[in-house]
């Protein structure tokens, strides 16, 4: 065995301490799909150009972990029909750059308010991760509709228009003896 | 059970609404407290739900019937709708506003226009609010009521509810006015019918201080006489006037959240909040 060989050997059993060997097991599962066949050379190849990225990612985390997350999403959509994967990859090219739900407490917010699986990681990555993970149990008119939402998903604005617009609005409950409570 | 605080001043624009979601923010919101918090907005003009919640969650809170704090104080109204007082479930107005993943969050029971209704017809109701607190106080480390700036039902309900009094003074000559017509506000709540309920000054803080200003140091100078004399206490740490209070009601994020806030002012407003802590054995 050479030396490389068992540095790979330490890397992958330290790894295996830290997913755990059901994770190993479900990842051995998806490598084994046809269709990963199609997605895992250029993931390989891209990740080879960008060796040794550990050191990169000292210099520019940030952009290191996008590049990272744009390289593993097709792993994860794997098994998602290809025109879902395809909407799904563009809502997480959106995500990634802010461009929608751009703070983990809107990614967070959203789920909550559109009745999906609930979100506690404090890492805005994984939660739109998880986000992508929910979406992409959702048939595809249920998706579609959820996107579109997403897209015109923000707090609101707080500006005195709007609230002038609730405080100036109609729909006040009148006083007691009314028949509306 | 929870510590239950009334963050109040008879004098209006004295920063209350912006002190109480500041306090809020820093018990939820920091790792050094991990606090759960509820913030009950006592107040027709809504400033708190303004500042927490934004437009869009307060539109699905009056679109979706959401009950409010008008409810808890309309509950047993009889109108021709109801056949007779249907209790409210005090689970209904709690409206979460952010939980944390290790549990500490805040929520919030908001109000509406229409409490200022609820004044006209005061009978009976300032004991409604502290009924339902009672229901829900578990689940909570701290409660903090921000009141309206007039006496009227609505204090007599924040003192009911309350263990303590906050309150926050400008220092400038007209707000200082306010903290005598409280204290006697106070006084006459311990001699009315609800005289048994224990019912604390937790201190008077000055807020928008500049620590600068000729007026404000003599204001404060004479708050200080004052409270020495009556025994009242007044927190060291002071709520320093800052730019980033009013940008941060409007983009709804807490002083050490946002961009534009000098760590200094932070970092006094948090010191203030441990003072705070403290006062009130939380």
């Amino acid at each position: 065995m050479k030396a490389d060989e068992i540095d790979l050997l330490v890397d992958l059993i330290h790894l295996f301490k830290k997913y755990g060997p059901e994770t190993f097991k479900a990842l051995s599962t998806s490598l084994s799909s046809k269709e990963i066949i199609q997605y895992f050379p250029p993931i390989l190849a891209q990740m080879a150009i960008n060796l040794p990225y550990r050191q990169k990612r000292k210099k520019r985390k940030g952009h290191t972990l996008i590049k990272q997350s744009s390289l593993y999403l097709p792993v994860m959509l794997n098994n998602v029909d290809s025109n879902i994967r395809g909407i799904l990859s563009e809502l997480f090219q959106d995500l990634i750059e802010r461009r929608v739900l751009p703070t983990l407490g809107d990614i967070r917010e959203f789920a909550v308010e559109h009745n999906l699986s609930k979100i506690n990681t404090s890492s805005r990555q994984k939660a739109i991760y998880s986000l992508i993970a929910s979406f992409s149990k959702l048939p595809r008119e249920q998706l579609v509709d959820m996107i579109n939402a997403v897209k015109v998903y923000n707090k609101g604005s707080r500006g005195l228009e709007d609230w002038s617009t609730i405080i100036l609005g109609k729909n006040l409950k009148k006083d007691h003896g009314s028949d509306e409570k | 059970m929870a510590k239950k605080v009334s963050i109040i001043n008879m004098k209006g624009g004295v920063g209350k609404s912006t002190l109480a979601i500041n306090l809020a923010w820093q018990f939820a919101g920091l790792r050094k407290w991990d606090k759960k918090v509820l913030v009950v907005d006592l107040d027709p003009q809504f400033n708190a739900s303004q500042y927490l919640i934004g437009v869009r969650k307060y539109q699905t809170i009056i679109a979706k019937n959401i009950p409010t704090i008008w409810e808890i104080f309309e509950q047993q109204t009889h109108s021709p709708g109801k056949s007779s007082s249907e209790p409210l479930d005090p689970q209904s107005v709690l409206f979460n506003v952010v939980e944390y993943p290790d549990g500490s969050r805040i929520d919030l029971i908001p109000s509406r226009l229409e409490l200022a209704y609820s004044l006209r017809n005061p009978g009976q109701k300032e004991s409604l609010l502290a009924k339902l607190i009672v229901k829900i106080e578990d689940k909570y480390d701290l409660i903090l009521l921000d009141c309206a700036p007039t006496e009227s039902v609505l204090t007599t309900a924040a003192y009911l509810t309350s263990d303590y009094v906050l309150v926050p003074v400008k220092p400038e000559f007209l707000s200082t006015i306010g903290l005598p017509l409280l204290v006697r506000s106070m006084q006459e709540f311990e001699e009315g019918p609800y005289a048994s309920h224990k019912l604390s000054l937790a201190g008077i803080v000055f807020n928008h201080s500049s620590d600068y200003i000729p007026e404000e140091v003599k204001s404060k100078r004479e708050v200080k006489s004052v409270a020495a004399k009556y025994g009242w206490y007044v927190f060291k740490a002071e709520v320093s006037f800052s730019r980033s209070y009013p940008k941060g009601a409007r983009e709804g994020k807490p002083i050490f959240s946002t961009t534009y806030a000098r760590s200094y002012q932070a970092n006094r407003f948090h010191s203030f909040a441990v003072e705070f802590a403290e006062r009130i054995d939380l």
